[in-house]
């Protein structure tokens, strides 16, 4: 099928060349055929995008070894699910996954919006073809990146893949922030295509909103499930190390979330258009500049694929696209003049501004420290590495006034606020905060940073709750609605507010797991079978660790030594934990890879078990273990999963504030949807 | 019929597919059918925008996030830019009449009203009663 998969990248490429072509340079506002043919070449892109992805499925799922990508990336043993993930494992099925997605995002959003949008629609299609078909050119054109390369044999079996992408988190892990990043370029392309449309008006805001949430979904949960496998498979026991290609996903995650916050006051008061324009295309370029940090090699990461020349093809692009999207918002800034002012610093508007701060801050110190290696070099000559104390320096503080933030913000009216009412808004929070403190310090905490971050956690807690009963009580007074019917109407007349305030929780409960894992207790012991260890906890238990003995067998594709200990907590037996040493084997029996390591891990919601086998001598029993505590970390999980939640309630359909007043309107005055153009 | 040939045959047909997806509207025009054309739903409007912008003050009186002073200043000046709307002439569809038009009318409703509440429960307040109908606190006047 390489044959058929070539020739559609060679067809996805003059399609979506042609089709961006026309939409840059079509005048196609003069002529509804040619804007009908724009929107098609985003379909006959996804579809020819398509086809060359089901060519190197049927390849990775055939064995087809003489197809280099399939030779490097799985063998005959390989089960099943990681053959669906072996397409997006390697560089270069990961640059088709990049394109495909994309393809379908673009074609999705001509097939979506709605036609009171169509005047920006060809644009917003020239701009996801360019878009796609870079990566196009990146496969055909640049050395070692197409995906249908053959080898000029074939070898009987593949390399496999390579042991930390063998976990169910790197089936989701990678698609979801793939998923993330790929569909930010459809907000940017409503973006630009408001500038070239001249439609600047609050239009193209409406039309991507939904594109930008769902954008901030991917990337909130595949940051999160990436925290989880590095947790689970890479044995230093934390979740996040500041490597740069995970600060290359925290970044335009922190761009988005500061245009979120700041849309709203364009939405609502007019202002902040060049700010939010400026914040989109930025959050953009730091999608191609991940890109480009983990396929450059220029920087040194656990997750780079190898070093190629296909890294300069994104710095090229990068370049490119920065200086043309803000050339076009240059000549567009007189356009973009807030209708409105701000009336008083202490007021949402406010508030959310201080949030930008903060946030773009974050991205600021982040951005310094991961090209500090690259700047280092080209101006002293030596690649100095900012490791995480920079980052935890810089950022705790930032972190922890944006958490303050988070809970300050829900409690300002929008416009202006009183003294009186902020009092009387910031009572019960405060209380809380100061509340749950004390306990702390009660409890025996005297780390000052722990205390304000769980401090904050318990303000920003007590705030959302005041925010959901003071909503529910002003809709009894207003409306007469009992507690569960005023609840589910103020929720679901108000999806984004109060689907916000569930995702605060949820990165409250980030901050709560962090400032848990800031304080493990760890061991290393060498153990003869039958003999034990203890670690007392954070939370003051004693765990004590039996070692019970190595077992050594033959799995699917791989050859495993499994150290089990058994743990009592204060003395009482809980279960075993088996950390186990692996070394992955082809079908011939041929070791592939260098040995892996399988974490154990007993959790619960006030501390993980964590162990990590680290190997026995020939032939013995005997064996050295990593034995960690650490507190808190389920509520990673939790947070996970709550922000989802959050976030699909803000972005579910309906629930408009109008919504009776529209459906009211609709028999006699034709609101919804009209019939235009019969005459012509 | 060997795999290449298949293959090949395959990659012809996905070709002229594309082709037709792509060509067709430019080569067979056709008569063009009447477009469907959404308006904008009512909160996206200038009149929606300040519906939204009265209520959200109400309710944010009604949530204690703005003090009376406040509210009774903002609704004054937030009313009166929706009179100014309304004033204002807008394109509206041809079978729209200003009795049929929802978003005009909770305008008008909610300028008229101004948007009383008790200081005390929070119930919004009617008529012109200088006690609470939901609690019988007074009211300032």
């Amino acid at each position: 099928m390489t044959y058929l998969g070539q020739f559609s990248l060679w067809a996805a490429f003059l399609v979506g060349l042609w089709g961006g072509a026309l939409a840059f340079f079509g005048r196609w506002q003069e002529r509804p055929a040619l804007a009908r043919a724009i929107t098609r070449s985003s379909y006959a892109l996804c579809a020819a995008l398509l086809v060359a992805s089901i060519a190197l499925w049927k390849g990775i799922f055939g064995h087809d070894f003489n197809i280099e990508y399939v030779a490097g990336y799985t063998s005959r043993n390989l089960p099943t699910y990681y053959l669906i993930s072996a397409f997006w494992a390697g560089q270069k099925g990961s640059l088709l996954f990049w394109a495909v997605v994309l393809s379908i995002f673009g074609a999705l959003a001509q097939a979506l919006t709605s036609t009171r949008f169509k005047a920006m629609l060809p644009y917003v299609a020239g701009i996801a073809n360019i878009v796609t078909i870079f990566f196009v050119a990146v496969m055909l054109f640049a050395d070692t990146a197409n995906p249908f390369e053959r080898l000029a044999f074939t070898p009987p079996d593949g390399r496999g893949l390579n042991p930390q992408l063998q976990n169910p988190g790197m089936i989701i892990h990678p698609p979801m922030l793939y998923l993330g990043y790929i569909s930010l370029t459809i907000p940017f392309a409503f973006a630009m295509a408001a500038l070239l449309a001249k439609q600047l008006d609050a239009g193209w805001i409406i039309a991507m909103r939904k594109w930008a949430l769902t954008s901030w979904l991917f990337l909130s949960i595949g940051i999160t499930i990436g925290m989880w496998w590095a947790y689970v498979e890479l044995g230093w026991g934390g979740v996040w190390a500041w490597d740069p290609v995970e600060n290359a996903s925290l970044l335009p995650w922190l761009t988005l979330t500061a245009f979120l916050h700041s849309v709203m006051i364009q939405e609502k008061r007019g202002m902040l258009k060049r700010w939010n324009m400026a914040l989109i295309v930025g959050t953009f370029l730091l999608t191609i500049f991940g890109t480009f940090i983990t396929r450059s090699g220029v920087i040194a990461s656990v997750h780079s694929f190898t070093q190629s020349a296909v890294g300069y093809f994104f710095l090229a692009f990068l370049l490119v696209s920065g200086i043309l999207s803000f050339t076009l918002l240059y000549t567009r800034w007189p356009l973009l003049e807030p209708e409105s002012q701000l009336e008083s610093m202490v007021s949402r508007e406010g508030a959310f501004l201080y949030n930008n701060l903060a946030l773009i801050g974050i991205a600021f110190s982040v951005l310094w420290g991961t090209l500090f290696p690259i700047l280092s070099e080209a101006v002293r000559g030596t690649k100095i590495t900012v490791g995480p104390p920079f980052f935890n320096r810089v950022n705790i503080p930032l972190g922890l006034f944006l958490l303050f933030l988070t809970g300050v913000g829900p409690l300002i009216a929008w416009r202006k606020a009183s003294l009186a009412n902020l009092r009387r808004q910031f009572v019960l929070p405060v209380s809380g905060g100061l509340l749950t403190a004390g306990a702390l310090v009660a409890a025996g905490l005297r780390n000052g940073w722990a205390l304000i971050a769980l401090g904050l956690a318990g303000f920003v807690f007590v705030t959302v709750l005041q925010e959901f009963w003071r909503g529910i009580r002003a809709r009894k007074a207003m409306h007469g609605e009992s507690f569960v019917i005023g609840l589910v109407n103020l929720v679901s007349r108000n999806r984004r507010r109060y689907g916000g305030y569930i995702v605060h929780v949820a990165m409250l409960l980030y901050f709560v797991a962090f400032t848990g894992l800031a304080f493990p207790a760890k061991t290393t012991v060498d153990l003869q079978p039958g003999q034990s260890a203890e670690l007392r906890s954070p939370f003051g238990h004693t765990y004590t660790f039996t070692h019970m003995g190595v077992s050594q067998y033959t799995a699917l594709n791989r050859r495993v030594s499994a150290a089990t200990l058994e743990v009592a907590k204060d003395g009482v037996r809980v279960g075993t934990i088996k950390s186990e040493k692996r070394q992955h084997v082809d079908s011939f029996g041929q070791p592939t890879f260098e040995p892996s390591t399988e974490v154990g891990i007993r959790s619960n919601l006030q501390e993980d078990v964590y162990v990590v086998y680290a190997g026995s001598p020939d032939g013995t029993e005997r064996a050295s273990y990593s034995l960690l505590i650490n507190p808190l970390v389920a509520w990673f999980w939790i947070g996970g999963g709550l922000l989802t939640f959050g976030g699909l309630l803000t972005m579910w359909p309906g629930g408009p504030q109008m919504k009776t007043a529209r459906r009211r309107a609709a028999p006699q005055s034709g609101y919804a949807v009209s019939m235009a153009g019969a005459a012509e | 019929m060997s795999a290449q040939f298949a293959e090949l045959l395959a990659a012809l047909m996905v070709g002229l597919a594309l082709f037709w997806l792509v060509a067709q509207p430019l080569l067979f025009p056709g008569v063009e059918a009447p477009e469907l054309v959404e308006l904008p739903d009512p909160e996206e409007t200038p009149r929606g925008q300040a519906l939204l912008a009265l209520k959200e003050i109400e309710f944010d009186r009604a949530t204690g996030k703005l003090s009376d002073e406040d509210f009774t200043e903002m609704h004054a000046r937030y009313s009166q830019r929706a009179m100014a709307l309304l004033d204002a002439v807008e394109p509206t569809p041809a079978t729209h009449t200003p009795a049929s038009d929802p978003v005009e009318a909770l305008l008008v409703q909610h300028v008229r009203d101004g948007g009383g509440f008790c200081g005390s429960c929070g119930a919004r307040r009617t008529g012109a009663g200088r006690f609470c109908g939901q609690c019988g606190a007074a009211v300032a006047a």
